[in-house]
């Protein structure tokens, strides 16, 4: 799904994005918010470090992994040679830290596999159940780059309701959240134009992302044992 | 979708040969009654191939879920979220290639709705042979609630004044079923029956009561949605007090299920679908008169089962792919013929009042069933809006007087028939997770997760609703 919205002219994404040989892809857009990091604003600022004759093209893909799979399948669809994903990471340690990577693939056993096409299924969307799906269908071309938001997960409702209340200016809120929304989405244009043009030569500490290395999704259900004693069974 | 990616894996090879090896002995050697219509010679081979990531099942799903996908944003622009839907109709400019493109993608489904009636008749006939218990799996008292879906073009006119009328004109019918038995198709019953409870969730409750009545003097309770406010109380979780971020939607002060199963048998029992020649209602069944493809033509038939369990629900929801699919094509012939009559408005122009004091409320189903959105505006700004989700409805924790949820009490009705038993390690659970998996959750629709024995609340990333795949 090409981002439409900017304030920037000189780009037609509905045309670049079916023949573009490098693509950004946001997963975790929000058209609602401007001040997330993964906003319409996020764009406008890729679009502006971006070289101006449209070559990278720039994408919402948080439309679930299963989509973007079927995206990149589809015959006539051009697959990017270089492709970098942004979102948010999925354990916060470090809020206000942009990392990026270079995603390595690897094998994972089919249940793991099928726990993300669980989440998939029912609706959840994040960069890594995208990662794991897209790579078992192998779709994610040889030069594929993550770079990483690290946001508390209340970072959106927090910030939902600083805009209900009309302090949503980035100086309160990075009084409030321990970080600037501002400076974080700078970084991230920064850093995945920087990949999406230069690639691997781009100057940014780039490290390696591996599928086994993710940690597992949550489990669909928890299993707890309760042994009945003799005892337990006299009462009938 | 839901058939083949989220409830087929519990029927499949892989795990069933893992949790109940005898079953899949057995599997091998069945002939599949319905071999004229999938082409498997034994359920063994439609086991094998529902197949998680491999199976030839699971991903003929995920392509025909792009078919439909194709279709919509034939007419909507975009899926999920359409961008062509404006208050009094549709954006799209409509031409006959628009239809024949549409039709070109909905009739693949001819055969496929086929399939999956006989897919899924075959195996869960020879799962309830291998083992009656399975009879219990998820098993509930048919209570169930739908608004109905697609309305007559005849017949709806957009107000509330005429909403039973309206409404009963639907290509599925409005309805309320508590324990089998239909106790009203008018959709202002349905509507004034509601009331959302909060006793068990994270969620203030509120003290207005601004609408006494609905704008036909119906009596509404202070727990309608039109006068709910929903004030979020994040907590930790006590069992016994609050323990979700899903309200409890009542009818009647009863809890009620939600699915696509419910258009099927609330349409079935209702006999008020309007004439059609690929659908009817009996009062016992619902027929489907399936067009001819590569396989020929063929009337299904959908009958009320004698219990009501996850496996029925699996079953509804394969002919409700047949009656969806029914729909639409009696909806595109009548579109055709319209469209010759040069009939080709798509929407009436419609003004939010810009003063005043107004509600309004949508009556409708999402991919995964009973949806409905009740909304308040005041000088023409939104003053309060409530959606009541299908996933709401099946995941809501219990009622203040002690009666539990649908996901609650069916996996509390639910055997464990799983037999290789060993430690803890080896046990998947995988009736409990067919109990579930029977309601097709909506993760979305109730995202909140709370850290066990803490404070605090974490949630996923989770960018899209889910309700429209089905």
């Amino acid at each position: 799904m090409p981002v439409a919205s900017s304030n920037v002219p000189g780009f037609d994404d509905t045309s670049v994005a079916l023949k573009a040989v490098r693509l950004i892809g946001i997963v975790g857009y929000t058209p609602v918010l401007d001040m997330f990091p993964l906003s319409g604003l996020l764009v406008d600022d890729l679009r502006r470090a971006l070289p101006s004759e449209g070559s990278i093209a720039i994408e919402n893909m948080s439309w679930g992994p299963i989509h973007i799979v079927q995206r990149f399948q589809d015959p006539e669809a051009v697959r990017p040679e270089r492709l970098v994903l942004v979102g948010a990471a999925s354990i916060s340690t470090c809020p206000g830290r942009v990392r990026a990577f270079c995603w390595q693939g690897g094998k994972l056993p089919t249940e793991a596999v099928q726990e993300r096409m669980y989440e998939a299924v029912t609706g959840i969307v994040d960069i890594e159940n995208t990662l794991v799906i897209g790579e078992h269908f192998d779709i994610w071309p040889d030069e594929c780059f993550v770079v990483e938001a690290d946001m508390p997960a209340e970072t959106f409702g927090c910030m939902v309701i600083a805009h209900s209340e009309k302090r949503a200016e980035d100086s309160m809120l990075a009084r409030e959240l321990g970080f600037s929304p501002r400076r974080m989405r700078h970084d991230i244009a920064v850093t995945a134009a920087a990949l999406a043009v230069e690639g691997p030569k781009a100057r940014v500490p780039l490290d390696e992302k591996f599928a086994t290395a993710l940690p597992p999704s949550a489990k669909f259900m928890r299993n707890r044992f309760t042994f009945a004693t003799e005892e337990d069974g006299k009462g009938g | 979708m839901h058939l083949f990616v989220l409830a087929g894996p519990d029927f499949s090879e892989s795990l069933v040969k893992q949790t109940n090896p005898e079953i899949w002995a057995k599997a091998e050697a069945k002939s599949a009654k319905y071999m004229d219509l999938h082409g498997y010679k034994t359920i063994g081979a439609i086991m094998t191939d529902l197949n998680p990531l491999t199976g030839k099942l699971y991903l003929e799903a995920l392509k025909m879920t792009r078919v439909a996908r194709e279709a919509y944003v034939l007419l909507g622009g975009k899926y999920p979220h359409p961008e062509t839907i404006i208050p009094g109709g549709v954006t799209t400019t409509i031409t006959t290639t628009t239809f024949n493109e549409f039709y070109l993608r909905i009739q693949q489904f001819f055969d496929y709705a086929k399939k999956c009636v006989g897919i899924w008749d075959d195996v869960f006939d020879f799962f309830y042979e291998c083992d009656s218990r399975y009879e219990e799996c998820g098993r509930l008292p048919a209570t169930m609630i739908d608004f109905g879906q697609w309305d007559h073009e005849d017949y709806y006119d957009g107000t509330y004044a005429n909403c039973n009328t309206w409404g009963e004109k639907r290509w599925s019918t409005p309805g309320v079923l508590v324990d089998g038995k239909l106790i009203t198709t008018r959709l202002t019953d349905i509507n004034v029956g509601l009331e959302e409870f909060v006793e068990h969730s994270y969620y203030e409750k509120w003290d207005d009561y601004p609408f006494k009545t609905d704008p036909l003097g119906n009596p509404l309770s202070p727990n309608h949605p039109w006068n709910k406010t929903t004030i979020p109380r994040p907590g930790s979780q006590n069992w016994k007090e609050r323990y979700s971020w899903a309200t409890t939607p009542t009818w009647d002060r009863r809890t009620f299920e939600a699915g696509a199963y419910a258009r099927v048998y609330i349409s079935a029992l209702a006999n008020k679908l309007p004439q059609s020649d690929y659908v009817a209602s009996t009062g016992t069944s619902l027929k489907l008169n399936l067009a001819a493809a590569t396989l020929p033509a063929l009337e299904l038939e959908w009958k009320v089962p004698t219990h009501w369990n996850a496996f029925e629900r699996n079953r509804a929801r394969a002919y409700a792919v047949a009656f969806n699919l029914m729909v639409t094509l009696e909806n595109l012939v009548r579109a055709f013929d319209l469209q010759k009559r040069r009939e080709t408005k798509v929407a009436t122009p419609f003004e939010i009042p810009a003063k005043g004091h107004c509600i309004g409320v949508g009556f409708w189903g999402a991919g995964r069933g009973f949806l409905c959105h009740h909304c308040e505006i005041k000088d023409g700004l939104l003053a309060n809006y409530q959606i009541v989700t299908p996933s709401t409805v099946n995941a809501c924790p219990k009622t203040p007087w002690g009666e539990t949820g649908p996901y609650e009490q069916s996996v509390l009705n639910t055997p464990i028939v799983e037999s290789n038993l060993g430690d803890e390690s080896k046990f998947q659970g995988i009736d409990i997770l067919r109990a579930i998996r029977s309601f097709d959750p909506c993760m979305p629709c109730t995202t909140h997760v709370m850290v066990e024995g803490s404070d605090r609340v974490i949630t996923r990333e989770v960018t899209t609703c889910a309700c429209g795949i089905e």
